[in-house]
């Protein structure tokens, strides 16, 4: 018997079948109207998958339905998270890993760049500094 | 006393940055069960924060609702020690015994008189106070001198919020929780047997991060992880909407996923969060592996009836009193309402059924 896939194992699991699963729906509609926040007035939003009372399969279906984007990102910084955007532009999963290598948190956040991203205006300044100190310069280009 | 550092002042010291410090805010709201858009919030409370002292009391218990908190995962135990809390005390965790162990609470006492935090796991036998005692004080006694000079209580279990096990009928030490002793003092209930870990280390850093307690229900627990019903959020509700129930643990319904509540779930009357955060990592909960909820986060949950009857079923016998009721010529209502107030009550706490000779014998 060769390796089950991920699917397969999700639909073994317990004494249900993945096609119990019905949570999956709201939370695509409630990433819809996200979508269209994000869209008519930039509103960013961030929703916690770990809230969710998934049952088996409504996650694969989620991310399915998701499908796969063109970026993905790791982040390192305190610990490993991996943020990708699905195949909706716009629509970001995020997952921050424990230090077994498990997700310990799972996040659907709605942005243009999601906030982990972005390089805050602190860093850029101590970024300047560090920089200027190596080159013995002013951080202030004087 | 030294001032102690904030958790900003710990991360950056551990050469953790802004993003790692973003990434740990966003894992940690989620743990307290808040809203995402609290994360800004959580993170510049959390900047500004001192690590407290933590003094965690174990009484009439198993040792279980430790063995959860060390499997939290979000925020791990180290995690809670090293970067939140100073945990001073704790009879299990502490390398130290005996006067040894007294004397680090005693100081972490005298130090942080009126900021340290007590948690409690384990009921408090009153009966006598020889039941349970540490270093040869009493439960009753070491909770109340510890707790005088403390900011809140945190009752960890079932067993420290409502008495649990240790209170099951017939109570032969007196088991209470922690709320029939102290009374002058905040307590938070984190029930169920055990709490799930990260609800544990959520409702402590709910505390810690906002220096405040969390909105509390009737009960002293938290709404944020006890505001709704395991039945509320159950993967299962639809089935149990459409009424399709498994009848019996190898039946069709129970191999299609069909609701548990014929089998005795008391997820319709037991708030807590197993749906939503789940155990082992949020691999699975009782109801997702196909067995009922126990009710464990309600008090008196040992006394209110078989695991597997469903919760309308009541917990006295009615079968023997409308036997007996026909033979003696009235009808059942007429039976039912000439039951003694005492013997109800009596057999409800427990357990045992009622017959008519009973009731006779009560008139």
């Amino acid at each position: 018997m060769g390796p089950f896939h991920r699917k397969e194992v999700s639909q073994c699991a317990g004494s249900e079948s993945a096609a119990v699963s019905l949570a999956a729906s709201p939370i695509l509609t409630e990433i819809r109207h996200a979508l269209a926040a994000l869209v008519e007035r930039g509103e960013e939003t961030t929703i916690d998958l770990g809230a969710m009372p998934f049952g088996p399969g409504d996650l694969e279906r989620l991310t399915e339905t998701l499908g796969e984007g063109e970026v993905e990102a790791t982040l390192t910084a305190g610990g490993t998270s991996r943020l990708r955007e699905t195949g909706v532009s716009g629509v970001w999963m995020i997952e921050h890993l424990g230090e077994n290598g498990r997700v310990q948190s799972r996040f659907v956040e709605v942005a243009y760049v999601p906030a982990l991203l972005k390089t805050t205006s602190e860093d850029v300044t101590e970024g300047l500094a560090a920089l200027s100190a190596k080159l013995g310069e002013d951080a202030t280009g004087a | 006393m030294t001032e102690k550092p904030t958790l900003g002042e710990v991360l950056r010291a551990h050469g953790i940055s802004r993003r790692g410090f973003l990434r740990y805010c966003a894992m940690l709201t989620s743990a307290m069960a808040l809203p995402a858009s609290m994360m800004p919030k959580v993170a510049e409370a959390l900047e500004a924060r001192r690590r407290p002292s933590v003094i965690w009391l174990s009484f009439q218990e198993c040792t279980g609702c430790t063995e959860s908190l060390t499997r939290s995962h979000a925020p791990t135990v180290e995690d809670l020690i090293f970067n939140h809390i100073s945990l001073d005390y704790h009879h299990t965790l502490l390398m130290a015994s005996g006067h040894a162990a007294e004397a680090a609470r005693e100081k972490a006492m005298e130090e942080n008189k009126g900021s340290y935090l007590v948690l409690v796991d384990g009921s408090i036998p009153l009966a006598n106070p020889g039941y349970s005692t540490v270093a040869g004080i009493s439960n009753k006694d070491m909770l109340l001198d510890t707790v005088k000079d403390a900011a809140a209580v945190i009752a960890v279990g079932t067993c420290a919020a409502y008495g649990g096990i240790g209170a099951a009928a017939p109570n032969p030490t007196g088991a209470v929780g922690v709320t029939e002793v102290v009374k002058d003092k905040p307590v938070i209930n984190v029930p169920g047997c055990p709490p799930i870990p990260v609800v544990i280390t959520g409702v402590v850093a709910h505390v810690l991060t906002f220096g405040a307690l969390p909105d509390l229900d009737p009960l002293g627990r938290p709404t944020a992880f006890y505001g709704e019903t395991i039945h509320d959020r159950c993967y299962r509700r639809p089935f149990y909407d459409r009424g399709q129930f498994a009848d019996s643990f190898d039946d069709d319904g129970a191999r299609q996923g069909w609701c548990l509540y014929k089998l005795g779930c008391k997820g319709p009357i037991t708030n807590n969060v197993c749906a939503t955060i789940k155990w082992n990592d949020g691999t699975s909960f009782p109801i997702q592996s196909g067995h009922p909820c126990l009710g464990c986060s309600q008090p008196n949950f040992w006394d209110a009836g078989g695991f597997y009857e469903p919760v309308a079923t009541p917990t006295v016998d009615a079968t023997g009193l409308a036997v007996g009721a026909m033979a003696a010529g009235v009808g059942l209502g007429g039976a039912a309402a000439a039951i003694g107030a005492a013997a109800r009550k009596k057999a409800s706490a427990a357990h045992e059924k009622l017959s008519v000779e009973d009731l006779e014998d009560e008139s």
